[in-house]
């Protein structure tokens, strides 16, 4: 028992954790709250696309002495709106666009990020997070934008649910449905922002999409999915941090490992939609 | 124009004809869908929208709707010009029942809340007014025990009464529904017919985009023939005449002939006098030939 308690608590003693702590937290949260949209819409790609893009943007913050959030989020936005733009205007199909857009900006960041002499430690910490090195103004920034795009989700909650059940009523009914969309990709690329220092450029998609999707599992309400999805998210990146930390493994890499665990674990066991009861529904069924 | 002259005029005091369409073309240059449509509907009629696939069906209501804006031509709802807020809350809208994700994990109330969106305006959430409208349209429709079910688990007959209900929530005098008897049985067929010629009887306008014409000659009051124009509008026992349904659909139609809807269905001739037209490519004698 004893054990326990100082597995636990061993690590809190230290700043830099209860910082990390913090921020894995905020990340899950704001995750797993817009994954919500991301998992029905299935925007999983898109997310993978913008997360991508935003790269050369914090090489470029890292190269110039900006700031990480800076670079992140300027990047992120002409992302999103490129998407937004390019989607209205169907020259080349979306899918087609996105994977374009996303290679070459990437290509980008490393391209940049060579130009630096033995950069590959840089770009590790870029690409898969650096979690036990988040400063205080990274959990600050990370706390401003995680507020900034909860209070966004809830006052435009149900536009931003309309658009997403039925875009034929929404358009019908006069709602700027390519806005409702460009915000929402705003807000994902906000959300990612907030993800970068804990799993980096490549691990976000997992963290916008598994908790949201475990969560689903669970439940048939939208709002209980987000609050699920959220706490999903933020346990993991409790669990997945504290494994990281007594085990010395790459925190980014756990945190995404915990919630894909937990996503197959309620696979099998969730109620209604889990293996086990449609099996044994089945079975009832048979009989 | 005020905010108090866009809320809807109560029933029964029409200030203008529910719908005015004035040399309306929608549609590219070369091949436009609707050609120069003119149509003007009243209060208190149950209309029905017959026509072949792709005549342009859809795409009459869509301009109704204004998600698809005329290349020519002025279109009014209720007296506002089409995708004004007036024009918006004079109509509630029934999309096909395909368009939508019905794993959606929302409720049957959430589903119908969804109507009151534009009337709520941006940044504002539902009160006890929009609430009251959500029960009253469930009521309505009769699936008030179903309002916290989650929409997966409904028939086909139900999600169309859901839709229906979003519809009368949105507090539209005029119904736009397309193809609202897809995949609906029999009873419910009945009781949104009823509830369909309340609406009407209580000053309401619906149009009924529809396959079925059997059923829009039974049901509706007036009907419009579309095939890239307005074809006709009148009374059933008016415009559903053999030339004129033979001038909408091309020749290839079984009906009912109105004089005789109970009786037996009569094929109508085509130009060749085979009865019911010429046999589309790839069905009967083309399989013949190619087994000899």
């Amino acid at each position: 028992m004893n054990a326990i308690v100082s597995w636990i608590m061993a690590p809190l003693q230290f700043v830099f954790f209860q910082r990390a702590l913090f921020e894995v937290v905020l990340m899950g949260l704001t995750c797993g709250l817009i994954g919500t949209y991301i998992v029905l819409r299935g925007m999983a790609f898109l997310g993978d696309a913008i997360s991508h893009a935003i790269f050369p943007g914090v090489v470029i913050a890292f190269l110039w002495h900006l700031n990480f959030f800076v670079g992140a989020l300027a990047f992120g936005l002409l992302t999103a709106g490129t998407i937004g733009v390019v989607s209205r205007n169907r020259q080349v199909s979306e899918d087609t666009a996105i994977g374009v857009l996303f290679a070459g900006m990437f290509a980008l960041g490393i391209v940049l990020i060579s130009s630096i002499r033995g950069y590959t430690a840089d770009l590790a910490s870029f690409l898969f997070g650096e979690i036990l090195g988040v400063s205080p103004e990274d959990v600050q920034a990370s706390l401003l934008i995680g507020l900034l795009v909860l209070g966004a989700l809830i006052l435009f909650h149900k536009e931003l649910v309309l658009v997403a059940f039925d875009r034929e009523m929404a358009e019908a009914m006069g709602l700027p449905v390519w806005l409702v969309n460009l915000g929402l990709l705003i807000l994902i690329a906000m959300t990612i922002v907030v993800s970068l220092r804990a799993v980096g450029n490549i691990l976000v998609v997992a963290m916008l999409v598994t908790p949201a999707a475990a969560a689903r599992l669970w439940t048939d309400r939208l709002r209980v999915m987000m609050g699920l999805g959220a706490t999903f998210g933020a346990g993991a990146g409790i669990v997945g941090l504290w494994i990281s930390y007594h085990t010395d493994l790459a925190a980014g890499g756990t945190i995404v490992l915990v919630a894909t665990a937990w996503f197959g674990l309620s696979l099998l066991v969730a109620p209604r939609h889990g293996w086990i009861v449609r099996r044994a529904a089945r079975r009832n069924s048979d009989a | 124009m005020t905010l108090a002259a866009a809320a809807p005029a109560p029933l029964g005091a029409p200030p203008a004809p529910a719908v005015r369409m004035a040399a309306v073309t929608v549609g590219y240059d070369a091949r436009p869908i609707l050609d120069g449509a003119n149509l003007t509907l009243g209060w208190g009629q149950l209309v029905g929208v017959i026509g072949p696939n792709g005549a342009g069906k859809s795409t009459l209501l869509k301009t109704l709707l204004g998600t698809l804006p005329p290349r020519q031509g002025t279109v009014a709802i209720g007296g506002w010009p089409a995708r004004t807020r007036g024009a918006r809350n004079t109509i509630g809208y029934v999309p096909q029942r395909e368009v939508v994700n019905w794993d959606f994990p929302v409720t049957v109330a959430d589903v119908v809340m969804m109507g009151r969106t534009t009337r709520l305006g941006p940044l504002r959430f539902p009160g006890a007014a929009d609430r009251q409208a959500v029960a009253a349209a469930l009521a309505e429709v009769g699936m008030t025990a179903f309002a916290e079910r989650q929409i997966s688990q409904l028939s086909g007959g139900q999600q169309q009464r859901v839709f229906l209900a979003r519809a009368l929530a949105q507090g539209g005098r005029l119904l736009l529904l397309d193809e609202p008897l897809n995949g609906v049985d029999a009873t419910t067929q009945d009781e949104i017919g009823a509830l369909l010629r309340r609406h009407c009887a209580q000053g309401g306008t619906v149009l009924l985009a529809t396959h079925d014409l059997e059923l829009a000659a039974a049901w509706c009051t007036l009907i419009v023939l579309v095939n890239h124009a307005i074809v006709a509008c009148g009374p059933p026992e008016a415009v559903l005449q053999p030339e004129i349904l033979r001038a909408t659909y091309g020749g290839h139609v079984l009906v009912m002939a109105p004089a005789d809807l109970a009786g037996t269905p009569t094929m109508i001739p085509d130009d060749h006098g085979h009865p019911g037209g010429r046999p589309p490519p790839g069905t009967a004698t083309g399989a013949l030939r190619g087994s000899r």
